[in-house]
């Protein structure tokens, strides 16, 4: 029996290892085009409607006074000028770069961990599940969790105070120059799970031999994990990289608002955080509309980067 | 194989576009207004107050009271948090759909809402503007009054006595002068007393200081252009307001680790717990009788806020709607609404709001007694002729970059100035809207 799937597949396949090999008819290639595009036809439909349109929705209304629902006036590019002369927005735009100062401990501290659990450790995956739980929390019950241990009179501050380091002890979360800093760390804590597992994966691909091969010739536990291990699943590493600085930019609206409310001031307020304050807080609908545009094209800018890094690295391993 | 392919393909995909487009369906479906007759209509009111821990049981009193009287109306009151109400509501607005009335502050508060509210000024009666002198300074700068005040509120200062004895100050004879005042800080601090209570993580307190002095500093004639909303927020003297406030704190004034405390409620149970001399606070007389419990009775007192070197009002206090009830334009049952709003107005139902959570009525018709010699204070207070407040004439969006901006201020990062230029920059954008009421 011979099916259609077969059939399209075998069109693909043909063409695939032999370019020259002659072309299935126009008509049964249109066929299996559209058959193909009706499988995907829902889920298309539905980014189309919640991503796309508003989306573009968001574009048009950044050049307007937008009241959501009601008449909205065009004010051109009235909103990026004010946006942009804001001495607020522009402490948004310094915090969102600082937190990226993160992104080495981000990306070093899961992959370490995986490496050590790849070569060392029994039972490891005990250890993966373990290190996996928080990233199955959400980040209000991990933040709440925070704000307890980091107030001033939580948990880590009596700590230090009772074994005699109470010059330790700080408002975590309330002071200026503090409160990015911990945020960076709870970030660390909570995304390295998921990092571990990833990094994991990626190393369970990667021949043992060429492990081994490295231990013959006397290579150290550090020299294997810069010479063997990093070039193995660089592209794994770059794509994880450039997953934790989107999420910076877009994912982590939950941690502030439960940690510090983008407090004190401005002092933790990210992008995301500032939309929701310009909209639903002040009600500067367009001036949020303008600043999502602008979050969207920082973010264009850091995947488009992401994505010729990871082709360079294929590349170089090719 | 390959028909079968199609068919499956298409009907998946005919079927997801199909229950969408009946979930659209189903939200415009007009089984709302399909009601019969004999059903009563029911009325949604969003209210921050009401929670068990807060005024659920009142209001469950006034809403059967309302019932009673309206049968042909059912309200289901429900409680919304505080802290997320505002923004809730702006999602409710944008959906013009969500609760037929709301609680909103008066004035121009409210009237950062317009868009979703009804202006009541047409519907308000003869009886209820004789009775509700606040109604006064609940409209906002385009004449529009959006929100009915509830009840009434005064800011004062509570002390507890037996901290001031210690500190060698006459416990009857608190601080009515701003030298007096900082006089009274110094010895309480020096007594080893903790003087103000003081919490500055969420803000609102630089807000209540601004709200208190600000009124006092500006003359009458400043307080009206405030009002009409002519007066920009970065003027002179709502800047010398919160430069006195954090004079406080450079003299030591406020007790230690305010920096990472919040208002609600840990002032309140600071100053019962009898760890600070003196507490900022607002509202009605329900807090009296927690001071009264954890301090006693003879042992709390009230103060007016001490007068302002500069102050035209020899005696003041802030003073205004406390609280209000707004009609949303969206609302199927805006007669039901209203109803209720002018019920919530009347003399029987601000006297049992009074009786059951002793929330200080804005109807004047309702006679006030009390045994507690705080509460009696309080009443009197409230008939000083000058009280007024600024607080009504600040758009909620203004407010919020103030309580955001907080923190800062008081811990000497940012400077009063870069504080009022930033609000007066918002308030510019807003300033013609409120002003015209588009």
């Amino acid at each position: 029996m011979t099916s259609s799937l077969s059939q399209c597949d075998s069109h693909e396949a043909s063409g695939l290892a032999n370019p020259s090999s002659p072309s299935p008819p126009l008509l049964g290639r249109a066929w299996c085009h559209l058959t193909d595009t009706l499988w995907v036809a829902p889920a298309l439909f539905l980014v189309v409607a919640i991503m796309v349109i508003p989306s573009a929705v968001a574009i048009g209304h950044s050049f307007t006074d937008w009241t959501p629902g009601y008449e909205s006036p065009w004010v051109g590019l009235q909103n990026y000028r004010d946006l942009l002369s804001q001495p607020v927005y522009h402490e948004v735009l310094r915090n969102q770069a600082f937190l990226l100062i993160g992104l080495p401990l981000w990306v070093l501290f899961p992959l370490v961990v995986a490496a050590l659990l790849y070569e060392r450790v029994p039972a490891a995956a005990v250890f993966r599940t373990i290190f996996f739980f928080p990233a199955i929390l959400s980040p209000a019950i991990i933040g709440i969790l925070f704000r307890t241990l980091l107030a001033d009179d939580g948990a880590i501050n009596e700590t230090v105070r009772s074994i005699g380091l109470g010059f330790l002890a700080q408002d975590w979360l309330v002071q200026a120059n503090l409160v990015k800093p911990t945020l960076i760390i709870v970030l660390a804590w909570a995304g390295m799970g998921t990092g571990v597992v990833i990094f994991a994966a990626a190393l369970s691909a990667v021949p043992t031999e060429l492990f081994d091969a490295a231990e013959i010739d006397g290579a150290s536990w550090l020299q294997r994990f810069r010479y063997v291990l990093i070039p193995s699943i660089a592209h794994v590493i770059v794509f994880w990289a450039v997953f934790q600085v989107v999420a910076v930019f877009l994912f982590i609206f939950g941690w502030v608002w439960v940690l510090t409310r983008g407090g004190p001031g401005y002092a933790s307020t990210t992008m995301d955080f500032d939309v929701y304050q310009n909209s639903l807080n002040f009600g500067f609908f367009g001036l949020a509309a303008a600043e999502s545009v602008l979050l969207f094209g920082i973010v264009l800018a850091i995947v488009s980067v992401g994505w010729l890094a990871t082709r360079a690295v294929r590349r170089s391993r090719t | 194989m390959s028909r079968t392919k199609l068919l499956l393909g298409l009907s998946v995909g005919l079927s997801a576009v199909v229950a969408m487009l009946a979930g659209i369906g189903l939200e415009s479906s007009p089984a709302r207004d399909s009601r019969s007759a004999a059903t009563p209509a029911e009325l949604v009111v969003w209210d921050w107050s009401y929670f068990p821990s807060d005024d659920k049981k009142t209001l469950d009193v006034l809403d059967r009271m309302f019932m009673k009287a309206n049968p042909d109306v059912r309200i289901k009151h429900v409680g919304i948090p505080f802290n997320t109400a505002y923004a809730k509501f702006r999602t409710a607005i944008a959906a013009r759909k969500g609760p037929d009335v709301v609680t909103l502050y008066p004035g121009t508060f409210a009237a950062d809402y317009r868009k979703g509210l009804v202006p009541l000024n047409d519907k308000i009666p003869n009886w209820m503007r004789q009775q509700v002198p606040m109604l006064r300074s609940s409209a906002a700068p385009d004449g529009n009054i959006y929100a009915l005040p509830l009840t009434a509120y005064g800011y004062v200062w509570a002390y507890n006595k037996a901290l001031f004895r210690k500190a060698g100050l006459n416990p009857n004879k608190p601080p009515s002068t701003w030298p007096q005042f900082l006089d009274a800080c110094s010895k309480l601090r020096t007594a080893g007393v903790e003087p103000i209570t003081a919490a500055w993580k969420d803000g609102y307190l630089l807000e209540w200081f601004l709200y208190v002095y600000g009124g006092q500093l500006l003359s009458k004639s400043e307080a009206k252009r405030w009002a009409n909303g002519d007066l920009p927020v970065n003027n002179p003297k709502f800047a010398r307001a919160l430069d006195l406030a954090l004079s406080l704190d450079a003299k030591n004034c406020f007790q230690d680790g305010a920096a990472s405390r919040v208002v609600y409620n840990d002032m309140n149970d600071d100053f019962s717990a009898q760890k600070t001399a003196m507490l900022l606070w607002y509202g009605g007389t329900s807090d009296f009788k927690k001071w009264e419990t954890g301090l006693g009775r003879s042992n709390v007192g009230l103060f007016l806020p001490p007068r302002l070197p500069g102050s035209p009002y020899p005696r003041i206090m802030d003073t205004g709607p406390n609280n209000g009830l707004a009609i949303t334009n969206w609302s199927k049952q805006q007669d039901a609404a209203w109803r209720y709003l002018a019920f919530r107005q009347t003399r029987a139902a601000q006297a049992t709001q009074w009786k059951l959570s002793q929330a200080l009525p804005n109807n004047a018709t309702v006679s006030l007694t009390s045994t507690s010699p705080i509460t009696k204070q309080m009443l009197g207070f409230l008939r000083i002729k000058d009280n007024y407040t600024i607080y009504t004439g600040f758009p909620a969006s203004i407010v919020s970059i103030l309580d955001q901006q907080a923190p800062r201020v008081v811990s000497g990062e940012l400077s009063v100035k870069a504080l009022l230029d930033q609000m007066e920059a918002a308030m510019a954008r807003l300033r013609p809207k409120l002003k015209s009421g588009s």
